[in-house]
């Protein structure tokens, strides 16, 4: 009986709390804008409009400057559970969106660290009025557009090594 | 003989009719930069006299020449961009041109040069611009003998110094380019020579290559630059006698080399960098005759490096000549002069008779452990590194000069 009182419901509640906020926080962190590396091309994250993170199940942060990075490393990195994806929204220098809020906008005008031409809004008038200051066109994707295999998509999956051999 | 000059002055004649010099400042014909431009002809060379011009973006669309005259001061008071080329065969020489507007999705730069070609840009004065001098889409251009200077106030709209985008066979001579983001900047430049500039304390990289093939650059100086020089993703770049220096910082190098093949690096003097030259990647490159004199590490070269060779190299009072996460059983390491290397010549070859190994336990062992740096210098770690080159059991075995030269090689 005695024993039983060791661990109330209190002292459960209170272990897994502790236990779920040591492993579950896969809240994007704040890029260093200047300091921190991108984790797939080593340069130096400058450009605060452009900019992805990928957060491991087990927490681990990893940024990049440009949304073929990420591609590439989760490509590379497939193994293992899902990571979650952020984007570094274009109008709010280190406020991110969630991969599935993100809205994309691919355009020749936006030059991008690593030349994906990718940037991501929070909402379809801010494309909107981003594509109208760039004179119009490019192509609006969602996530789930990138992820489709390059035969079928070549430009949206596009990888490092294909968009260096592409000549704009 | 006589008929054949008459014939050339006969070529030359309606050049010479039409070519105007048209004169812009107070008291002379023109009193604006723009009034002059719309009455211009190609052939014409526009000059302006010294004075302050706030005439929000001008463009040049007509094959001219602008001379300043005791420098005039072009301003885009923030708001604008100062000067478009929009035509081949332009040149802008002698200007201040300053305080240019800020870009939201599109670069704005104190002199663009788009889509067109032969634009000669040299001897102006480009300062607190958003981007300095910016090349698109134009091909056969001279970039020569401007300063170019960013604001470090601009923080993140402070854009490249000299850029180049997409363009051919473009000279990059004798600039001076400070405190922008990059100082130099080349993506999809191919055939193009950057030769003695002078490029510091930029934000990011001093120099940056990205998917340019086929370029030189010699004889520049980059110093403090954040993160040194990055040459990326291109291939047949040829890098000779410049200067690489005060790179310092965790992520800072002096050559970063990423995804790069059949490139030479030849007579550069890299001193005083926390990596002097750091390679992911890379193949075919071939390292001749530079010096690696006071870094923290000589050399980073990963395991995805093949077929590199490094011949005849000064290594002197590095912490660390060269380090590894892989066995590096592709590259090719002979006739450099390593001063950790102790070693004698019998028969007097100037070649040690001993092979030497490049990469210490110690460098092994921090490459796995970051944190064990803490030890560099003790003794302890002293006694392992001779211990292990002794007896190597640790460090990769076939990674050695087998003809170490016995004396610093003369570059």
């Amino acid at each position: 009986m005695k024993r039983s009182r060791k661990f109330s419901p209190a002292t459960l509640a209170l272990a897994a709390l502790v236990a779920l906020a040591g492993c579950g926080d896969t809240q994007p962190k704040a890029i260093n804008y200047g300091r921190d590396e991108c984790a797939e091309c080593k340069m130096t994250l400058v450009n605060q409009r452009y900019g992805a993170e990928l957060i491991s199940a087990k927490g681990k942060v990893f940024k990049f400057d440009d949304l073929n990075c990420l591609l590439a490393f989760e490509k590379k990195n497939a193994a293992g559970p899902a990571p979650q994806a952020y984007v570094v929204d274009c109008n709010r220098p280190n406020q991110f969106l969630s991969s599935d809020q993100a809205i994309l906008l691919q355009h020749d005008g936006l030059r991008t660290p690593m030349g994906s031409r990718f940037a991501a809004f929070a909402s379809e008038t801010e494309l909107e009025t981003a594509r109208t200051q760039l004179g119009g066109a490019g192509k609006t994707l969602r996530w789930p557009d990138l992820l489709r295999p390059p035969s079928a998509e070549k430009t949206a999956a596009c990888t490092t090594c294909c968009s260096a051999e592409k000549k704009p | 003989m006589c008929r054949l000059f008459q014939h050339v002055l006969l070529c030359l004649a309606p050049v010479a009719l039409t070519a105007a010099d048209l004169h812009v400042g107070s008291g002379q014909t023109f009193g604006t930069v723009r009034a002059a431009l719309a009455a211009a002809t190609a052939g014409d060379t526009v000059i302006v006299h010294a004075g302050v011009y706030r005439e929000g973006s001008l463009v040049v669309d007509k094959s001219v020449t602008l001379t300043g005259l005791d420098r005039p001061h072009l301003d885009g008071e923030g708001r604008h961009e100062v000067l478009t080329i929009a035509a081949p065969h332009v040149t802008v020489r002698g200007f201040d041109i300053a305080h240019s507007g800020n870009g939201t999705l599109t670069d704005v730069a104190g002199i663009k040069i788009a889509n067109t070609h032969h634009a000669v840009i040299e001897r102006n004065r480009v300062e607190d611009c958003s981007f300095g001098i910016y090349l698109s889409k134009s091909h056969d251009s001279v970039i020569r003998h401007n300063e170019v200077r960013g604001s470090q106030t601009r923080a993140e709209s402070n854009g490249n110094g000299i850029h180049a985008w997409s363009c051919e066979r473009i000279e990059i001579s004798d600039n001076r380019v400070v405190t922008h983001r990059d100082g130099i900047y080349l993506e999809f430049a191919t055939d193009s020579a950057t030769t003695r500039n002078t490029v510091e304390d930029n934000l990011r990289y001093g120099l940056h290559f990205m998917f340019s093939h086929r370029n030189r650059y010699r004889e520049n100086t980059f110093l403090r630059n954040g993160a040194g020089v990055a040459v990326m993703y291109s291939r047949e770049v040829h890098m000779e006698s410049n200067h690489f220096a005060h790179s310092w910082g965790a992520a800072a190098y002096g050559l970063l080399l990423k995804d790069m093949s059949d490139s030479r690096i030849v007579g550069n003097t890299f001193d005083h960098n926390s990596t002097a030259v750091t390679m992911q990647n890379s193949n075919r490159m071939v390292f001749e005759r530079n010096e690696f004199r006071a870094n923290g590490w000589a050399l980073q070269v990963q395991s995805s490096c093949n077929d590199n060779a490094f011949t005849g190299n000064n290594f002197l009072g590095n912490s660390f000549d060269l380090a590894t996460n892989g066995q590096l059983e592709l590259n090719r390491f002979e006739g450099n002069y390593w001063d950790k290397a102790e070693s004698y010549d019998l028969n007097r070859d100037g070649v040690a008779d001993t092979p030497y190994r490049p990469v210490s336990l110690f460098a092994m062992l921090v490459e796995r452990m970051p944190s064990s740096l803490l030890l560099l210098r003790s003794p302890l770690v002293h006694f392992l590194d001779r211990a292990e080159r002794i007896i190597p059991s640790l460090t990769p075995d076939r990674l050695i000069d087998l003809k170490p030269a016995m004396r610093p090689l003369s570059l």
